[in-house]
């Protein structure tokens, strides 16, 4: 009986997303769907026995049950004080909240892909996995469910998960992302549900050296390589300029290479086509100029092994005067730790450099709102599969979105005139934590997970001016980045292992030329070798296949 | 005149081996310093303020600005510890266990006049050259239940044939006529291996209690890889989060809060002191052992 | 093997040899029960992943498991004689053996030659106590050790700037790549591979000292006549035991130190097997070229056993 009806119910929802969908373009079918899903929340609380209410009649905490097992990278916030995500208040609030008991399973930090190959290769999955499904996993997501990795969620989501089906029923576009050109669902997404979210990583340096050396925050190629050169021969900065180049996110974000019109892999042209920006004119430009500064000394000398703590230890104490980094974890450290002992000392945020001066750069680093990473998805192996999807849908829903990303109301938050503000607790740890570990207890909006991110806890986090003035340096206004940059598109699923071998060998022959240019070990004159055994290597089957699948992505 | 010349060539010869001897303790000093140096480095570094330290440059003596900010932090991370439990864990529970499975094997290998001895003896070092590989090794792993909990970094590495080996030459050169007597008395093999071979064996086992020990204290990649829960962790899984993982920040994405946490190079350092210096404290000590063990074992007659 | 099947066959027969085993039987049960447990030891952890190997010649699926693979014959061993590093792959790790052996093998002789010269005990013990120490030190340590000191600001180049050279990123010039490698190999296990070359040392005969003193051979002439000879064996067997792990170099130390500026020279077999089956998730791949690597090593065992055979009349069978 109880069956029925509810299968009963998925037909009716699955009829309202239908128009919903149909209506894409206006906004006022949206706002229909929204309204019938309001009005069943509302009927829901009168107890009465229609249909519609045998599915409302669920509500959160959830009736207890077996613990679901929860693969999960670690983050450094969260391990610096807790042993595992499962010991944090949030984690202990969101089983609280939802009723069902978690067990968080989590790799080393820098081994997650080798942990997660061997999961995926022995079958026997965790419940529920985060993962970048679309560039990290082999094939991608379609490939995934085709080898028995996840479940397609479209059913999963029309019975169980109205949160979510809400949100993505509201934002064609986000839905349009997550998922595959067959249609099927197969994540509960991390999104970014803010424009000023997306463009936390850009260029900074030196404010109080510039100012000293009579110079203005350079804004092309050139203009930077005067100001690395005067911070080298005046401020004695060994090593002027460096990053943090073994971490792929920066090395992604690489404004220096945007500055040349290209990119490290594949963009969107101007021409609507898929590129490889690699091989571009552009990119022999960016690995001359490269060259040119590592043989005079701006760049870091030791540039291929830099990490975290030694670019972190160089910007503070005046080795080097311009880095690469996010506005919070870097910026914000930097400029606490260093006026500790050098009060004078000051960042500035740059924009994306362009090759002419008072020239919008074409390129530019830009974050897409999903972009695959830190997604959750149900595996072959989870029996309970309302139980994984209920939980996750929690995440949607006001109650949830405000967990992830403020924690809970009267301990890591409160509201003042609607605004939820976050407390002492968080921004003025009584145990001294820093704010980003004290955060990581309480909430995940302060990295990432499968939920909505809300603008409202940068707008508290940006604490310094400096950090304040980001979003516009970095922002939309800086370059037409956003133009070219790649949506989450996928391979089928009969080209993805033919694609993913083609693009490991060109990326591992890609990242290794490119230092040996940019040290000298290769001759720049090599460069037309480099493209053409780029070429050999398939590159031109790999446009194709990606050109097939961003044109099937276009007519999702 | 042939003593005279006899005499000079001698004088001569010594003082050659002098100077010989002169540079060779020469040597050897510039030796010990560059064993113990680097430990020395890492252990003054992690006594740094951290700022100051960032600042050095040269060889460090001493502590720059002396501090133990270091050590605070390490030993409030709350993984440092699991780690140690861990690996204490690992080291206790297994190193016996490795023993025992390997002197069973040793035995039987050092025993005369026994049928099927070549065969087995020739499948087990065929191991120590070939291998399945890494994925099927897991897969296997997986097969037998052994992922996601301690005994899978103890029972499928239980015994080491090369160290098998040498415990079976060890055993060989106990005088047979002790064995046999044993037998006569109708002792059975178990018998004679834990009260006649065993008890004569002491410096071989601390030997590989040193071996098993160092290897079990050094391994990682197994640890990092069958490990699912973060609790399970024994120390250089930890450790090489710590020291060498390139990716730390890949998963902060976004703007991360405003953090006055100081950068702390000399963390680091504290803690490769924390996870190093107790092996360091207790190896001296096996140190007789060992040396006498492996002459006896490790050299083929 | 062989010999073994020789003397069945000698022995006349199958009633003998049952004979035989009823005998051994007898008189071993006890023993063959003792050992049983490191039998099956060997076989669940060495002898069933051997037998998952096959996935080497399948293109393995989680789903479908190693028995409802596809088999796709030697496909994977093809794909990689024409992978565009093949050649590479194999330079690499051979050379690194190689080099290994070359510099790193006689090292601890040497070191123990020299300490079998220092006359003061204290002094001595002292030595050798300390050079054991890099040995205690785990690898994860030395390695992180490494990439901090190799760096430009480091302390290694601290140190060349002192002698007067320039200061130089260490770990990301290839040509220097090798020379890391194998010189922290020996810092890290020289002192305690003169462990086993120093028992050797001290069962020489000391008659033997005496009677070439006599000849008025000087040290030199000693540790050439005398002393080698001595502890000839313990070299041979090391060295051939050595040669049966020449292809072996593991992945883990060049996993640990290695980036994209310095594959050309430290990218190994290990290594490359690492990436393709954990990063790339290519399983079969990946098995397929670590077979390959253990049947190398498996020619070359039988290889060195041969010349252990002529050369020091031990063999490992």
């Amino acid at each position: 009986m109880k069956k029925q009806v509810k299968r009963g119910i998925a037909l009716a929802m699955t009829a309202v997303m239908t128009t919903g969908l149909a209506g894409c373009g206006g906004g006022e079918t949206a706002a229909t769907t929204t309204a019938a899903a309001e009005s069943k929340g509302a009927e829901s609380s009168a107890a009465s026995n229609t249909e519609t209410e045998a599915a409302a009649e669920f509500s959160y905490p959830m009736e207890a049950g077996e613990p679901l097992q929860y693969w999960v990278e670690t983050t450094t916030t969260v391990s610096a004080n807790y042993a595992n995500l499962g010991d944090t208040p949030f984690a202990k609030g969101l089983m609280e909240n939802t009723g069902v008991d978690i067990e968080f399973l989590q790799p080393p930090q820098g081994q997650q892909k080798e942990q997660f190959s061997l999961i995926i290769a022995d079958g026997d999955l965790p419940d529920i996995m985060e993962y970048n499904w679309v560039s990290d996993y082999p094939g991608g997501p379609e490939k995934a469910i085709r080898d028995g990795v996840i479940i397609p969620l479209n059913d999963v989501i029309d019975q169980y998960c109205p949160n979510l089906k809400k949100y993505l029923a509201e934002n064609p576009d986000i839905d349009r992302a997550v998922k595959t050109d067959d249609g099927n669902y197969y994540c509960f997404p991390f999104i970014r549900g803010d424009e000023s979210l997306l463009n936390t990583i850009g260029l900074m340096l030196r404010a109080d050296w510039l100012e000293e050396l009579n110079l203005e925050v350079p804004e092309t190629v050139d203009e930077w390589y005067t100001v690395l050169k005067a911070f080298k021969e005046e401020k004695g900065a060994t090593a002027p300029y460096t990053f943090e180049y073994t971490n792929n996110q920066y090395l992604g974000a690489n404004p220096f290479v945007a500055a040349f019109d290209t990119n490290y892999s594949f963009y969107i042209g101007s021409d609507d086509q898929v590129h490889f920006g690699a091989v571009d004119e552009g990119y022999k430009e960016y690995l001359e100029t490269m060259h040119q500064w590592y043989e005079e000394g701006l760049i870091d000398a030791d540039i291929a092994t830099m990490k975290n703590d030694q670019v972190s230890a160089k910007i503070t104490n005046g080795t080097a005067g311009a880095s690469l980094g996010q506005a919070g974890s870097r910026m914000g450290t930097w400029l606490a730790a260093a006026q500790q002992t050098n009060p004078d000392y000051d960042l500035v945020a740059a924009p994306q450099p362009s090759r002419e001066k008072g020239q919008k750069a074409e390129f530019g680093h830009v974050e897409v709102a999903y972009s695959g990473r830190s997604s959750a998805a149900i595996t072959t192996s989870c029996e309970d599969v309302e139980r994984a999807a209920r939980l996750l849908d929690w995440a949607y829903s006001d109650e949830g979105h405000m967990y992830y990303n403020f924690g809970t109301e009267g301990v890591s938050y409160t509201m003042e005139d609607g605004e939820p503000i976050y407390t002492d607790e968080i921004l003025n740890n009584p145990e001294g934590l820093p704010v980003s570990q004290a955060m990581s207890a309480y909430i995940r909006g302060n990295y990432n997970g499968p939920f909505v991110q809300d603008e409202r806890y940068v707008v508290q986090y940006y604490t310094m001016d400096q950090q304040k003035k980001t979003p516009e340096v970095w922002g939309a206004g800086s370059s037409n980045g956003a133009a070219h940059v790649m949506p989450p598109i996928t391979p089928t699923s009969d080209e993805s292992k033919e694609f993913s071998t083609i693009i490991n060998q060109i990326n591992t022959y890609r990242d290794e030329m490119t230092l040996k240019f940019i040290f000298g070990d290769a001759d720049i004159s090599e460069f037309d070798e480099y493209v053409s055994n780029i070429e050999q290597m398939g590159l031109e089957r790999a446009l194709e296949i990606q050109n097939a699948a961003y044109e099937r992505y276009k007519t999702r | 005149m042939k003593n005279k010349t006899q005499k000079a060539l001698k004088v001569k010869r010594s003082r050659g081996e002098q100077i010989f001897s002169v540079f060779n303790y020469i040597f050897m000093v510039g030796i010990i310093i560059l064993c113990i140096y680097p430990v020395w480095y890492v252990a003054m570094a992690s006594f740094s303020d951290s700022n100051l330290l960032t600042m050095h440059t040269g060889p460090l003596l001493w502590p720059e600005g002396f501090n133990l900010n270091a050590y605070t932090k390490v030993f409030k991370n709350p993984m440092i510890l699991k780690g140690y439990m861990n690996t204490m864990f690992l080291l206790l529970v297994g190193v016996p266990i490795n023993i025992m499975m390997t002197a069973l094997g040793a035995y039987f290998l050092s025993r005369k006049r026994v049928l099927f001895q070549k065969p087995i003896m020739i499948a087990i070092m065929f191991t120590m050259f070939f291998s399945g590989g890494m994925i099927p090794f897991y897969l296997n792993l997986k097969d037998l239940h052994l992922t996601n909990t301690l005994w899978g970094l103890i029972i499928p590495f239980m015994i080491n044939t090369y160290n098998m080996v040498i415990m079976k030459t060890s055993f060989q050169s106990i005088p047979d006529s002790l064995i046999e007597a044993a037998q006569i008395d109708g002792a059975s093999h178990w018998k004679i291996l834990f009260s006649v071979v065993l008890p004569l064996s002491k410096a071989i086992i601390a030997v590989m209690v040193l071996y098993y020990g160092v290897s079990t204290w050094n391994s990682w990649f197994w640890a990092s890889a069958i490990l699912r829960e973060r609790q399970l962790y024994p120390l250089q899984v930890i450790l090489r989060e710590i020291l060498l993982s390139n990716d730390v920040s890949s998963m902060s994405s976004g703007a991360a809060a405003t953090d006055a946490e100081s950068i702390a190079m000399s963390i680091k350092y504290a803690t490769i002191m924390v996870a190093t210096v107790p092996i360091l404290c207790v190896y001296p000590f096996l140190q007789k052992y060992f040396t006498k063990g492996t002459m006896v074992g490790a050299v083929k007659e | 093997m062989k010999e073994f099947k020789k003397k069945v066959r000698t022995d006349g027969g199958m009633k003998e040899f049952r004979k035989k085993v009823r005998t051994d039987w007898m008189r071993n049960r006890s023993l063959y029960i003792l050992v049983l447990p490191v039998v099956i030891f060997y076989i669940l952890f060495n002898y069933k992943p051997i037998y998952g190997a096959i996935i080497a010649f399948q293109d393995y699926t989680p789903r479908l498991g190693i028995s409802g693979s596809e088999w796709v014959g030697l496909a994977n061993f093809k794909r990689f004689f024409s992978d565009i590093y093949f050649g590479r792959l194999m330079r690499n790790t051979l050379l690194l053996s190689v080099y290994d052996i070359i510099f790193g093998f006689p090292a601890p002789i040497i070191l123990a030659l020299l300490l079998n010269e220092i006359h003061n005990r204290f002094f001595k013990n002292v030595t050798q106590t300390i050079t054991y120490l890099p040995h205690f030190i785990s690898m994860i340590v030395v390695c992180g050790m490494l990439t901090d000191f190799s760096l430009s600001t480091g302390l290694f180049n601290d140190i060349i700037v002192f002698f007067g050279g320039e200061r130089h990123p260490l770990l990301q010039d290839p040509s220097l790549y090798r020379m890391i490698y194998i010189l922290s190999d020996i810092w890290q296990q020289v002192g305690w591979g003169t462990i086993i070359y120093l028992s050797a040392l001290s069962s020489v005969d000391s008659q033997l000292y005496e009677a070439a003193q006599i000849d008025g051979a000087n040290k030199w002439k000693q540790t050439l006549n005398v002393t080698l000879p001595g502890i000839a064996p313990t070299i041979i067997t090391m060295f051939i035991l050595k040669i049966g792990k020449l292809m072996s170099m593991g992945y883990e130390k060049t996993i640990l130190l290695y980036n994209p500026s310095t594959y050309e020279t430290a990218d190994i077999i290990s290594s490359y097997v690492y990436r393709i089956g954990l990063l790339e998730q290519d399983w079969s791949y990946s098995t397929a070229i670590g077979l390959f690597n253990s049947v190398i090593n498996f020619v070359l065992l039988i290889v060195a056993n041969k010349l252990s055979k002529k050369y020091s009349e031990t063999s490992l069978w």
